[in-house]
């Protein structure tokens, strides 16, 4: 089942003589349960493209459709929930909140979607382990 | 952490320097509105209690009533308190008279002392019978007199009346400064009294009755009902203007003009703080931009963001808040010590370590009302901030360079910095109108200080305390006396004049009319400094030399030769000088002319004086004023003006330390301002500088960077600031002051290097954090800096 639809996708820097072209109709799809691996060198656009399929930066032209929704054809807010809910991101260099601990780090999103984060404390449940690495502990 | 606002806190603990200048932004604002409302609120309860006790506790007056309608209006549940009053001789120049003095007689009922004049009553009881008076203490002080005492009022048609003393009133500054006594009679007394000097019936008899109302909320309403439902017009009945406007129940479009005048400084004060929590916000959203985009990342939408940003601010509230009302409520209580010390017969009635709720309310709430005004901005900016911001680490947009810096006049440093603070045109007029604006406000308002030194006439050097004057203004005060005055050990200085009234003068041709005055040593030393040209020197030395005082209608200039008509002779004066101003009222049609004694003497003959002024050394008694009364009285009026004086000058204190609050007030904000917008916009590069720090840029180089773009805005923002600035001085200058007195309007220098001043200052202050906060990061941290 199609989870991801990329089409024609570009996304442009700069104008005229200082225009920089990092995506150029990119297009592709992966399926449910599929693992993608997207591999080139320095400034050919990875990052571009996965924060664009991310929906952390708009598109200059193109479509990205996840679970069949057009990401770019929603309002900011809309577009920010949905990321919220359905997209999970890990960044090169963390980009974690440096004032609360890893608890309140992995709660947070839950928490601007104005729901509760289930117990951590029941016996046999991940959370347990938290404790035993020490992730209870503030970062940063 | 249960909801996703919690974050707040647990980002307050860790970010505690960072928030402190928005604290101490925010604690100043409710600072200063918690002091000024709290002694505006102080000021008025002093004046209702000094007002209630010098002219009385009664809202209306109604005249022109049968006896059956005050029983009526007596009668009504809303009134607290209805008494008559009647005056004979309010001018004192009748000729009722006690012991040679002319005395005010007023009538009245037991009530008017009992709730009208609660405070007046100072020994004794208000006379019960017909036969019985009261008096003011001065008659008491000069006569001796006590309770049971008989005094003889002698009136015009020659009859002698003589009363029991049931009571002693206090002094009034009307009264002591006309040289009156006060008697207090009965209404029938009175009456009698006005019936036997030819008077014709009860429709001419004066009788106002006061009326009190039980509750001072909604008075205009009351007032309203009660002409509607007597029948009363609006000739018939007058307010207490001055305690009904410090009730704040005025109608008089002067009172109004005052409310007016406290809302518009209340939304100043208001803007004012705005803009500094404004501008400290934006700073504090500023250095933390890639935060936000790690919120927008996480999954904050933009309303979020702007909800963590109000949140923010509203937690910053609750120590700034606490802080700000308790340093304003000490303030208060050190500023209501100095008035009362500065003038304990005006300001004594003000309370010292009262608590005004008002003002605490109005800094609470005003404390809350800036901080949500000005978050909107800061947090509109915050929601905006790009999630990629977060993880590209870029979070300002860069802009293509169209002009590189100028390396030619200045150092690679210095140039850069100077660059800097020219790049973005918007943020460098934004800057310069910043500086600019408090330096034009400062030396617009410091105007109106110039206006106050010159309204207010009896702070001027030669205000007396006591005078004697003669009765008809003739020459005729001994001029004997003033050498033994000057050896009074209570008496600091004292000093004649001699008038000549209404002189018919010829000059340029045209006859006018002119007063004479002379001066002696004393006076013209303080008139140098009302000379608008000319000399002084010569009037004092040469014989028929004189000033002319300026008025705009004055036609009279130095070099001119005015004749003068004396007693049937003509002599002339020449005119050698101007002052803009003197201290004596004339008439509008009448010049001021000003010559030495010895002129006055050749010119009309005469050489006793028309007034002996007196200044009392500050620990001067009542008891000694009273002894040079008699000693030197006898005959002439003696003036007292030390109440009306104290009460002039305890005006000029409220107003000064108004005006120079205010203007450090706005040095205040100005100092603030620039030090917020300088940090904010350091902290804007501070990846740009931990990347010239990374190729090679020394702390040396660094700090001459960043001084150079502080430097570059206070310059710019000092010379528009000046320019403008001293346009809006003369703009003003010339509207209050030249047109009314004359005075020339001359560069502010003063004021405008104390302007100054304070920005470089302030400039210099803004730059010390940031270059050491800068230089203490390691370079990698300098560059990664969130």
């Amino acid at each position: 089942m199609e989870i991801l639809k990329i089409q024609n996708l570009c996304k442009t820097y700069g104008k005229g003589e200082a225009k920089v072209d990092a995506l150029k109709n990119v297009s592709f799809s992966l399926n449910k349960e599929e693992f993608a691996a997207v591999v080139g060198e320095s400034s050919f656009g990875k990052s571009t493209l996965l924060n664009c399929i991310g929906a952390l930066d708009t598109p200059t032209s193109g479509s990205v459709l996840m679970d069949g929704q057009n990401l770019f054809s929603m309002k900011e807010e809309k577009r920010t929930i949905f990321r919220r809910r359905n997209i999970g991101f890990i960044f090169q260099s963390f980009q974690l909140v440096s004032e609360p601990n890893v608890e309140h780090n992995i709660t947070f999103p839950l928490l601007l979607d104005y729901r509760k984060p289930d117990s951590f404390r029941r016996p046999g449940f991940p959370g347990n382990r938290w404790r035993s690495y020490g992730f209870g502990r503030e970062i940063g | 952490m249960k909801r996703y606002l919690d974050l707040v806190p647990i980002s307050a603990k860790v970010h505690k320097k960072q928030n402190r200048m928005s604290i101490v932004c925010i604690a100043l604002a409710v600072f200063l509105v918690t002091t000024i409302f709290g002694m505006a609120d102080m000021f008025i309860r002093s004046q209702i209690l000094k007002t209630q006790a010098e002219t009385g506790n009664w809202h209306i007056g109604i005249q022109n009533i049968s006896s059956e309608d005050a029983a009526v209006i007596a009668a009504r549940p809303d009134v607290a308190a209805f008494a008559p009053y009647n005056v004979l001789n309010y001018e004192g120049k009748q000729g009722y008279l006690l012991a040679e003095t002319e005395v005010v007689l007023c009538g009245s009922n037991d009530r008017l002392f009992a709730k009208i004049f609660p405070n007046m009553l100072s020994e004794g009881t208000f006379p019960k019978t017909d036969t019985e008076a009261m008096v003011t203490e001065s008659a008491k002080d000069m006569l001796d007199l006590h309770i049971g005492d008989e005094i003889t009022i002698n009136t015009p048609a020659g009859l002698k009346l003589i009363f029991t003393l049931s009571g002693f009133v206090e002094n009034t500054a009307n009264l002591m400064s006309s040289d009156t006594y006060g008697v207090f009679l009965t209404t029938e007394k009175l009456y009698d009294i006005y019936l036997t000097n030819g008077s014709d019936g009860l429709t001419d008899y004066p009788t106002v009755y006061y009326v009190q109302f039980t509750s001072t909320v909604n008075l205009q309403s009351k007032i309203e009902n009660l002409k509607s439902q007597c029948g009363l017009s609006n000739d018939q009945v007058s307010e207490n203007t001055k305690l009904l406007g410090l009730l704040g129940q005025s109608t008089s479009s002067f009172m109004i003009q005052v409310y007016a005048a406290a809302a518009i400084l209340f939304v100043l004060v208001l803007f004012a703080g705005i803009m500094m929590i404004a501008g400290s916000l934006n700073s504090n959203v500023a250095q933390r931009t890639e935060f936000y985009g790690l919120m927008r990342c996480v999954g904050a939408t933009p309303k979020q963001v702007m909800r963590l940003v109000r949140k923010e601010a509203l937690t910053w509230c609750k120590t700034a808040i606490p802080v700000g009302v308790v340093i304003g409520v000490v303030v208060i209580w050190i500023l209501c010590f100095i008035l009362r010390l500065l003038s304990p017969e005006y300001f004594g009635a003000m309370p010292l370590f009262s608590t005004s709720f008002p003002s605490i309310i109005a800094g609470v709430v005003v404390g809350l009302l800036t901080v949500l005004l000005a978050a909107r901005i800061p947090a509109k900016r915050a929601a905006k901030v790009s999630p990629l911001s977060a993880v590209s680490g870029n979070a300002n947009d860069t802009q293509p360079v169209k002009k590189a810096a100028n390396t030619g006049l200045f150092k690679v440093d210095a140039a850069l910095g100077i660059h800097h603070a020219k790049s973005s045109r918007k943020n460098f007029i934004l800057m310069v109108g910043s500086f600019g604006l408090s330096i034009v406000l400062f030396l617009a308002f410091s105007v109106t200080i110039e206006f106050i030194n010159h309204t207010l006439r009896p702070l001027h050097p030669w205000t007396p305390n006591i005078s004697i004057v003669s009765p008809d203004n003739a020459c005729s005060v001994n001029r004997a006396y003033l050498d033994e005055l000057k050896n009074n050990a209570a008496v600091k200085s004292a000093y004649g004049r001699m008038f000549a009234y209404n002189v018919p003068i010829t000059a340029n041709g045209q006859e006018q009319h002119a007063d004479l005055i002379s001066y002696e040593q004393k006076q013209f030393d303080w008139a140098k400094s009302y000379m608008l040209g000319g000399s002084l020197d010569t009037v004092q030395n040469e014989l028929n030399t004189g000033l002319i005082v300026y008025e705009p209608q004055n036609t009279i200039q130095i070099g001119d030769t005015v004749s003068l008509n004396l007693n049937g002779q003509t002599a002339e004066i020449e005119i050698t000088g101007m002052l803009s101003d003197s201290p004596f009222y004339n008439s509008a049609d009448v010049r001021t002319i000003i010559c030495s004694e010895d002129t006055f003497r050749q010119l009309t003959g005469q050489s006793d004086y028309t007034v002996i002024d007196m200044q009392l050394t500050n620990r001067a008694t009542d008891a000694e004023v009273n002894a040079i009364h008699r000693t030197y009285g006898a005959g002439y009026s003696f003036v007292d003006k030390r109440l009306d004086n104290s009460s002039t000058l305890s005006i000029y204190y409220c107003v000064w330390l108004f005006l120079y609050g205010f203007l450090a007030l706005i040095a205040l904000i100005t100092v603030f301002n620039i030090i917020n917008s300088i940090a904010m916009n350091v902290a804007a590069r501070t990846k740009q500088y931990g990347a010239f720090r990374a190729i090679g840029l020394s702390d040396r180089q660094l700090s001459k960077m960043i001084i150079a773009e502080a430097a570059t805005y206070a310059i710019a923002g000092s010379i528009v600031g000046a320019a403008l600035g001293v346009v809006c001085n003369k703009f003003l200058f010339d509207l209050l002051i030249s047109r009314q007195w004359g005075d020339p309007w001359l560069i502010p220098w003063g004021k405008l290097i104390v302007i100054v001043l304070i920005v470089l200052f302030s400039v210099a202050a803004a730059v010390h954090g940031p270059i050491k906060r800068i230089r203490n990061m390691s370079i990698v941290d300098t560059i990664s800096a969130q």
